[in-house]
């Protein structure tokens, strides 16, 4: 499903941070905006009207407001031309003033008229940002997202099987928490962010316990607000279907929309130092990040064997 | 796996006491159970008491609740129950 926002929904998100000033057309308040990318339509106005992407925001600075007043009266009929596309949202920038008849068109053709006091370049960067953050594919999922070494670890895992347990021995050897229980995790380009639901950030359910704030047990340095999800843990039953791997010739992946991360797979049984296997799997991916082949190709095996055949 | 949507009735929504008896009688089952927010689709597993207090449901939210595993339909008539009786408040 592709996500949209509506344009009054950017205006109240960024209506404090670039000061908007609603001029006109707030009957086009219910359009979608579809990208995060926005457009500056110099060339719409000087008449070629191709690739219009209605469905973004279109800023005006400098250049398309002073082309305009360069040109008199045609300027009308070029804006006309461009708003009756079905444009949904126009940017002014910088706080220019422009030509009347622009409020008048986009009463017309409901195109939203923005004023902002900030100049194009920063307009353009908070919007992209903003919108690339709302338009970002999103899933909750069950587990635990924490910063181990710099690495973010996200644990999985059936109910009961001690995955609370383990993050709270984590974030007692001094590993930060980003969230227990639903993890939000949002993709950016190739790049997954996770973070927690607002409403139970910075708590832990330890059974037996209860609920606990750990900010305010272990402090502010036990906790992240959002972290990079660079490696998925599995804790499993020993018992289950899967059979742990002796020797993790190959790499595994764990899908999250679309984006294939690191995975292993911690069988967990009585007298397993999960915790110390959980930091060992975040070293051991800090190794492979740095160029670090793993033992095989290190030293069990021949240079030839490990770039040739059978590795895989 | 079974599906049908319930109503959040208790006159504080879902908060602490009434998540902890969500919990308490969906881990009696085997299955699955999850509800999910129909306005934003945010799911949560009825088997962890953080996951439904993060849904924030007032009172009138819309559920769906989603069972599936070997036991799903005791589960299932269980959970409803649970949901339609309004959940007792006062234990």
């Amino acid at each position: 499903m592709r996500k949209s926002l509506l344009v009054k929904e950017i205006y109240d998100g960024l209506r404090t941070r670039l000061n908007f000033e609603l001029v006109a057309g707030s009957s086009g308040f219910y359009k979608r905006i579809e990208s995060y990318r926005i457009q500056k339509p110099g060339l719409a106005l000087a008449g070629f009207l191709e690739h219009v992407h209605t469905e973004r925001v279109q800023v005006f600075g400098e250049t398309e407001i002073s082309y305009l007043f360069s040109i008199g009266d045609e300027g009308e009929r070029r804006v006309n031309d461009f708003f009756s596309l079905g444009v949904a949202c126009v940017l002014v920038t910088k706080g220019l003033d422009f030509p009347n008849y622009i409020a008048q068109l986009a009463e017309k053709h409901s195109t939203v008229i923005l004023r902002s006091p900030v100049v194009s370049s920063e307009c353009i960067e908070v919007v992209s940002d903003y919108l690339e953050d709302r338009l970002a594919p999103e899933a909750s999922l069950h587990g635990v997202l924490l910063d181990v070494f710099g690495v973010g670890v996200l644990i999985v895992g059936e109910s009961g099987i001690g995955k609370s347990e383990c993050a709270m021995d984590l974030v007692y050897r001094g590993h930060r928490l980003v969230a227990d229980d639903m993890v939000i995790v949002k993709r950016k380009r190739d790049v997954l962010w996770g973070t927690s639901p607002v409403r139970i950030q910075h708590l832990m359910e330890v059974r037996g316990l209860g609920i606990v704030d750990v900010r305010e047990l272990f402090g502010v340095s036990s906790i992240r607000d959002r972290k990079r999800v660079d490696l998925v843990v599995e804790l499993a039953r020993a018992d289950g279907a899967k059979e742990a791997d002796r020797i993790n010739f190959a790499d595994a992946y764990y899908d999250i929309l679309g984006v294939r991360v690191p995975y292993v797979v911690i069988p967990v049984t009585p007298g397993r130092n999960i915790t110390l296997l959980v930091e060992i799997a975040a070293k051991l991916f800090l190794l492979k990040k740095s160029g670090y082949r793993g033992v095989f190709a290190e030293k069990l095996l021949l240079e030839d064997e490990v770039d040739g055949r059978g590795v895989e | 796996m079974k599906r049908e949507k319930v109503v959040v009735s208790n006159r504080y929504g879902i908060h602490a006491r009434v998540a902890a008896t969500i919990v308490k009688e969906a881990s009696k089952y085997k299955s699955d159970i999850y509800i999910e927010k129909v306005d934003d689709g945010m799911r949560a597993n009825c088997k962890s008491i953080l996951g439904l207090l993060a849904l924030g449901a007032s009172k009138g939210t819309i559920l769906n609740l989603e069972v599936d595993g070997e036991d799903e339909t005791d589960a299932f008539e269980a959970m409803k129950q649970l949901f339609e009786s309004g959940i007792e408040e006062n234990e």
